[in-house]
């Protein structure tokens, strides 16, 4: 996948993750902001990957066809009350991103502070796009919001499973840490119903 | 049968997908195929059995993945598996192929896109190398990150004799994953002594053939060509082309030099046999690239075929805040320097660290680690102690430059079988054991001398920098041509590159900058390939932009045009002189920052104006911040204007010897494990701006570590970060370690998933919430 459709990222949104409450960001601020988008658009190598399983059976947990990957908990049991099929799908900006900031964070630490959001409001946009990939493919069926690990009662355990269902590392270059972080750092992993 | 026999074949057969032929046989998704070989031999065999039918020339062994990071929890160790895959392949193989012991990424990321240290990574490839006795090839295949593959050739290299072949996985923009391009792929491990290079999974040979083409124009070696059967369906998870596809895919190929050939993911036995079908009726076309001199990191090849800038700033010689930043560690600043000096238009960075009173070899290591992950320009290692640049060699992530050898016999026989052994360039200085020559006729004879000794080694030509040595003007005036003349006649008559330190030509002079730069374009008009030069002097990069552009090497003045026409670079920065201090801090305008600060140093003392200037803006903003009036990014702004100011403040009390600003010393780190670190590098940095000064030992830090750095630096703060559950422990570990041994640390934490009641249930002394309470903190301890 490439940006193709992104061209600008929601920065209104990286300002809510920034901690802008009530004020609005100053000119300067904006213009810091625009700089690091362009660098953030540029360094930003969007992967995705995604698989379609049969929901086999619901009973304690959810089990898949053709994966080790089952799925505890009521909240994800709720959201796939109405689907026979489900995807899951994982999606990265690549290391690049990463690199990016991290040089940002040495030369001026405000334009690493920035890069960073704007990166999470990116990958966001990514996941967005990538269910549109995925209804395409599916003949436009409807899906689910999308759920990840970590939310709810669905454990953030479940990451490396994640992965490993996926395929992730070798396709996309997604790994996870034993401390359960994703890298690259921005990065989703996450289920939808198909209905 | 061996590799080197096999190659004088036209061209040579691998085996096809494994994995998904282990599928297509019955194995259970979420399975470990390497387990097959003890649960299901008959199941390994069959495939492998196949591909030799099929006529593979060099099998895999069913060890892909075999390595104890992903055994873990699986009972098994490599030791288990991979002897007893290799007898299963070695059976199926008998005299018909060769088998392969089939390496594959350790399945975690390595320094600095992940947590896995390149030490780490060596001791995982070494562990699984030790193991493959028994086959006739180590095979590090679907390879996405150089450094990684590094380390997994050095460990191939230094415990066994059989030969290595590698391939990496590409994206279709041409790079891997890691962003490695497929010049810096050739460059370094054409350096590493393999015996084949090439690429494998990920696409279709269609989708493939531009990275084949780019590789054959650098690689002199056998190119390896294993690209799967198109893409698999997202919902049916089938590959896209068929076997008779692929063949013919395959062989346009050829005339980019594939020589090893075979397929990945969804290729079968039939794909083998369609594809040496088709390939029998062509001839090997043996690449013949064109001889560079060229050096690399892992995702930046520079080619020497026109002046470039080598950057000497990251040196102490001569300059005080650089030793005090070495003596304190304090790699941040250092790192500032590498990246002032890339957007100034370097090259090329020479890295030196000697200093006395600095373990040399400890802080190359950290100081290399550090520059690559924040730069991708290519580095030169300067040092005089051969042990110092071994260890840099080691771990550095491309092919460097050495600096440097001499005509002694001492350094030759020292520096130059390391710089073979790990394929990097190196920079020969025309002196030896008396002395500088004053003749430019001796200096070209030690050059010679340097080029002979290199050359029975096997380092090629290419690799030969001649540093021609620049004698200061003053003191030996007709010493300058002799130098210009040497660099021509080596340049000439031996055929190799010249590199030239031209700062020293100015040493006792007024107005340095006009004679250096003179001297410059001297010597570049004299053949001189790498002026190491301060490229943050304009006069002296113009002056080689210039040069480029002048003598034609500047195609359409295209870098030229594009260094100084300027034109999309928003004003970030207003007219200093009718803005204050506070408005400049409070924005983050940090050059105006620096200048408003320089105008005060005029007439006020450094301590003052940051007690009297600095701090009360600072003061202000964490009042604003604490009333809800302004936010973090506010706060941050300010934090980076204050540390425009306090750079200039540590610059003038080092150069003028004075006390430092220090208010006390903190240590801070993110925990082991965890890898966030902005919120902790915000904190630094404002309690920074206050006059603490930091020891930031960076993120996913050792509870060991900091217990050792606080007890040999006597610390009394160490604050600790951590912003995910999974690493809280490890948080709780190092507080109890920390009580243990230094039982008079105060220690405090912070970060996302923290609150001051876990705060106090794990030992902390403290929680603070955000950097303004960091800093109250800071105050309520040391007191100022």
């Amino acid at each position: 996948m490439d940006l193709n459709g992104i061209t600008s990222i929601n920065k209104r949104e990286a300002f809510r993750y920034m901690g802008f409450k009530k004020s609005e960001p100053n000119e300067r601020f904006l213009l810091l902001a625009d700089r690091c988008e362009k660098m953030v658009l540029d360094a930003a190598k969007p992967k995705l990957i995604f698989k379609v399983f049969d929901i086999l059976s619901r009973d304690d947990k959810i089990i898949l066809s053709n994966t080790k990957l089952c799925l505890p908990g009521h909240n994800i049991k709720n959201l796939l009350k109405d689907s026979n099929r489900c995807c899951v799908f994982a999606a990265t900006l690549g290391v690049s991103v990463d690199a990016l900031i991290r040089r940002l964070e040495v030369e001026d630490i405000t334009l690493g502070f920035i890069a960073d959001n704007l990166a999470s409001a990116l990958i966001e946009q990514v996941c967005d796009k990538t269910e549109d990939v995925i209804k395409e493919s599916l003949d436009n069926a409807t899906l689910t919001p999308r759920f990840s690990c970590g939310y709810g009662d669905l454990p953030l355990s479940l990451q490396g499973d994640f992965l490993s269902a996926l395929d992730a590392q070798s396709k996309i270059g997604l790994t996870v840490t034993d401390t359960l972080i994703m890298m690259p750092r921005k990065s989703v992993t996450a289920v939808l119903g198909i209905k | 049968m061996t590799l080197t026999e096999l190659l004088k074949k036209d061209f040579v057969y691998l085996d096809g997908g494994f994995g998904t032929m282990l599928q297509s046989l019955g194995m259970k998704p979420g399975e470990n195929p390497v387990l097959l070989n003890i649960t299901d031999p008959d199941m390994v065999k069959k495939v492998i059995s196949l591909y030799v039918d099929a006529g593979s020339d060099i099998v895999c062994a069913n060890t892909f993945g075999c390595n104890s990071y992903k055994l873990s929890g699986t009972g098994y160790t490599p030791e288990d598996i991979i002897p007893l895959a290799l007898s299963h392949a070695k059976e199926c193989a008998g005299s018909k192929a060769l088998v392969a012991l089939d390496v594959s990424p350790i399945g975690k990321l390595c320094e600095p896109n992940g947590t896995m240290t390149f030490e780490e990574a060596y001791e995982y490839y070494r562990e699984q190398i030790l193991c493959a006795d028994e086959s006739d090839i180590i095979y590090f295949a679907t390879q996405t990150d150089l450094y990684e593959l590094k380390a997994g050739v050095l460990a191939a290299r230094e415990n066994c004799d059989k030969p290595i072949i590698c391939s990496m996985t590409f994206e279709k923009n041409g790079r891997t994953f890691t962003g490695c391009d497929p010049a810096s792929m050739v460059t370094t491990l054409e350096g590493l002594g393999v015996s084949a290079i090439g690429l494998n999974c990920s696409l279709g040979p269609k989708d493939l053939k531009e990275v084949v083409r780019e590789i054959s124009r650098y690689c002199s070696l056998p190119i390896i060509v294993k690209p799967n059967a198109g893409l698999p369906d997202p919902v049916t998870n089938s590959y896209s082309i068929s076997a008779a596809d692929f063949a013919e895919e395959m062989a346009e190929m050829i005339p980019l030099g594939a020589k090893i050939v075979g397929g990945c993911c969804g290729t079968t036995p039939e794909y083998i046999k369609e594809l040496k079908k088709r390939f029998e009726r062509e001839r090997y076309c043996k690449n013949s690239p064109q001889k560079n001199s060229a050096v690399c990191s892992y995702s930046k090849t520079v080619f020497i075929s026109s002046p470039k800038i080598i950057g000497e700033r990251i040196n102490p010689t001569g300059k005080k805040r650089f030793k005090e930043a070495l003596l304190q560690g304090d790699i941040d600043y250092i790192l500032s320097q590498a990246i002032e000096q890339a957007s100034a238009g370097a090259d090329i960075l020479d890295v030196n660290v000697g200093l006395p009173g600095v373990d040399e070899k400890a802080m190359m290591v950290k100081v290399i680690k550090a520059i690559q992950s924040i730069t991708e320009l290519p580095l030169q290692i300067d040092s005089t102690n051969p042990e110092v640049l071994e260890a840099a060699l080691r771990v550095y992530n491309g092919k460097p430059i050495v600096n440097s050898v001499n005509g002694e016999e001492k350094s030759l026989a020292s520096v130059l079988p390391i710089v073979k052994k790990y394929g990097a360039a190196v920079v020969g200085l025309t002196l030896d054991e008396n002395g500088i020559p004053k003749k430019s006729h001796d200096r070209f004879n030690i050059a010679k001398k340097i080029l002979n000794r290199a050359n029975t080694l096997g380092i090629p030509k290419e690799d030969i920098y001649i540093d021609c040595l620049t004698l200061t003007a003053s003191a030996e005036q007709d010493g300058v041509m002799e130098t210009l003349n040497a660099l021509k006649r080596v340049k000439d008559e031996l055929g190799l590159k010249t590199v030239l330190g031209v700062s020293n030509i100015s040493f006792g002079l007024p107005n340095r900058p006009l004679v250096n730069q003179n001297f410059l374009t001297m010597a570049l008009t004299h053949g001189l390939d790498l002026p190491i030069i301060n490229p943050n002097i304009e006069g002296m990069s113009g002056a080689v932009r210039a040069f480029n552009l002048l003598r034609g090497y500047d195609k359409n003045s295209k870098e030229f045009i594009a260094a100084y026409s300027n034109t999309d670079t928003p004003a970030l920065s207003s007219n200093s002189n009718d803005i204050s201090l506070s408005y400049a801090v409070l924005n983050g305008l940090k050059s105006e920052a620096k200048d408003i600060t320089k105008n005060m140093l005029l007439s006020r003392e450094p301590l003052d104006i940051v007690n009297e200037e600095l701090i009360p803006v600072l003061d202000k903003a964490g009042e604003e911040f604490e009333k809800g009036k302004i936010f973090l990014p506010q706060l941050i702004l300010a934090a980076s204007g204050a540390q425009a100011c306090f750079e200039v403040i540590k610059n003038t009390l080092s150069r003028s010897d004075q006390t430092s600003v220090s208010k006390g010393r903190i240590i801070l780190a993110t925990v082991k494990g965890d890898i966030h670190d902005i919120g902790k590098n915000i904190v630094k940095v404002i309690l920074q701006n206050y006059g603490y000064d930091v020891i930031d030992l960076g993120k996913d830090v050792a509870p060991e570590l900091i217990v050792q750095t606080a007890v040999d630096e006597n610390i009394k703060l160490v604050g600790l970060s951590a912003l995910m559950t999974t690493t809280l422990n490890a948080m709780e570990e190092t507080i109890k370690q920390l009580k243990a041994k230094k039982p008079d640390t105060i220690v405090w934490v912070g970060g996302a998933v923290l609150t001051p009641e876990y705060a106090k249930m794990i030992g902390a002394d403290y929680y603070t919430k955000d950097a303004k309470e960091s800093v109250d903190l800071a105050k309520k301890i040391f007191g100022c």
